[in-house]
């Protein structure tokens, strides 16, 4: 009988020892990374004030973007004057039309520009104002 | 007490003055392959920590082989076959949403396009967010956005074209990556897991070579083979 209970103890010692060296042992690990498209836009409203016919106003705008790479299309809808705000991205005084403009834009990267509206000669009197539309996405 | 007073004012014009959207999606690219014109689903979700409310749905699609700015994503998901369903709404987000997209339909054609989501706002700045859908199908070469409008579009921009046209063939080698890359997360996407968009990993310890094994086991079965006979004799 002993010797039957002390081969028992020997074999499930066994077992357990073998059990505990072979057991291959597996941690999972997970993260799910998402895209962050937050983006500040600064000022707002844009306020070009009060102009005459024939004149222009110039305003900085500054795009902050989040943590991921975007891509930037912009609309405007809304008063037609303000449908011809242009922007000079490069800061180079070269002004190209910011209404359907599209862009890429890095993380962490804040960029500052000037928007400027002209009031053509004999523009009627009136307020205008319009909706500025930015639709981000991650950069394809 | 004055001074005080008047930063708490300044901090309260300042932060109304700036528009902040802090939207994130996952994934920001999907990918259907719809060469077997089968019915593809795949989840998409929307995060913010300070948006609550409504947010609007809406699709818009274009050529593979046009620009990437979507005010010129003239076409809808039917010019290429495609039966595109999804809310079109969620009438009180908060915190995060997950919502399904569907793509069926028959002799589908390859083609590009972006799913929006827009916020309401309260000021004449609206900042909305999207995710790019690209569909592999048959090809299609669609007329391109200034063909139907006439040449150069209302508020196009030539120095932006110049630059999107030089970043033209880096971004389709790195689409195609991705496309390739994305296949095997896709096929899993469909089986109902969530696949694209996450990075998995497994760390594996506790790792020993076989002979080692071997080796402990047989020293172990000798002792107790030795401590059995030690009893035997004793007894």
């Amino acid at each position: 009988m002993k010797k039957i209970l002390m081969l028992l103890v020997v074999v499930s010692l066994l077992v357990g020892v073998v059990g505990f060296v072979g057991a291959n042992v597996t941690q999972t690990a997970s993260v799910e990374v998402i895209s962050d498209l937050s983006l500040i836009v600064n000022p707002n409203p844009i306020d070009y004030g009060t102009l005459k016919p024939g004149s222009k106003s110039i305003k900085n705008v500054t795009l902050t973007p989040g943590t991921s790479h975007l891509h930037i299309a912009v609309a405007i809808t809304g008063s037609s004057l303000l449908d011809d705000i242009q922007w000079d991205r490069n800061n180079d005084t070269v002004y190209e039309a910011y209404n359907a403009a599209s862009f890429n834009m890095t993380a962490e990267t804040a960029e500052t520009f000037n928007t400027k509206i002209n009031v053509p000669v004999g523009e009627s009197a009136a307020s205008h104002s319009a909706t500025i539309t930015y639709t981000v996405l991650e950069k394809p | 007490m004055k001074f005080y007073f008047f930063v708490f004012l300044f901090g309260i014009f300042i932060s109304i003055s700036l528009v902040s959207a802090s939207f994130s999606l996952a994934p920001g690219k999907l990918y259907f392959d719809m060469n077997n014109n089968k019915k593809i689903c795949q989840k998409i979700v929307l995060i913010s920590d300070d948006y609550k409310g409504k947010v609007k749905l809406r699709d818009v699609w274009t050529g593979v082989d046009e620009d990437y700015n979507i005010n010129k994503f003239y076409m809808k998901a039917k010019d290429f076959g495609l039966d595109v369903s999804y809310p079109k709404t969620i009438a009180k987000f908060k915190d995060r949403e997950s919502i399904e997209i569907c793509l069926s339909g028959n002799n589908i054609k390859e083609g590009k396009g972006a799913l929006i989501f827009t916020p309401e706002s309260d000021t004449n700045i609206v900042v909305e967010v999207g995710a790019w859908l690209f569909v592999e199908g048959e090809s299609f070469n669609p007329p391109s956005y200034e063909e139907v409008n006439g040449g150069g579009g209302a508020g196009e921009s030539n120095v932006l074209n110049v630059n999107e046209e030089n970043n033209r063939e880096e971004l389709d080698e790195e689409l195609s990556q991705d496309f390739e890359s994305n296949q095997k997360p896709m096929a899993t996407v469909e089986e109902g897991e969530k696949g694209v968009g996450r990075i998995t990993g497994a760390v594996v310890g506790a790792g020993k070579n076989n002979w080692e094994i071997i080796v402990i086991v047989l020293l172990i079965v000798v002792i107790g083979w030795m401590f059995v006979n030690q009893k035997n004799k004793r007894d």
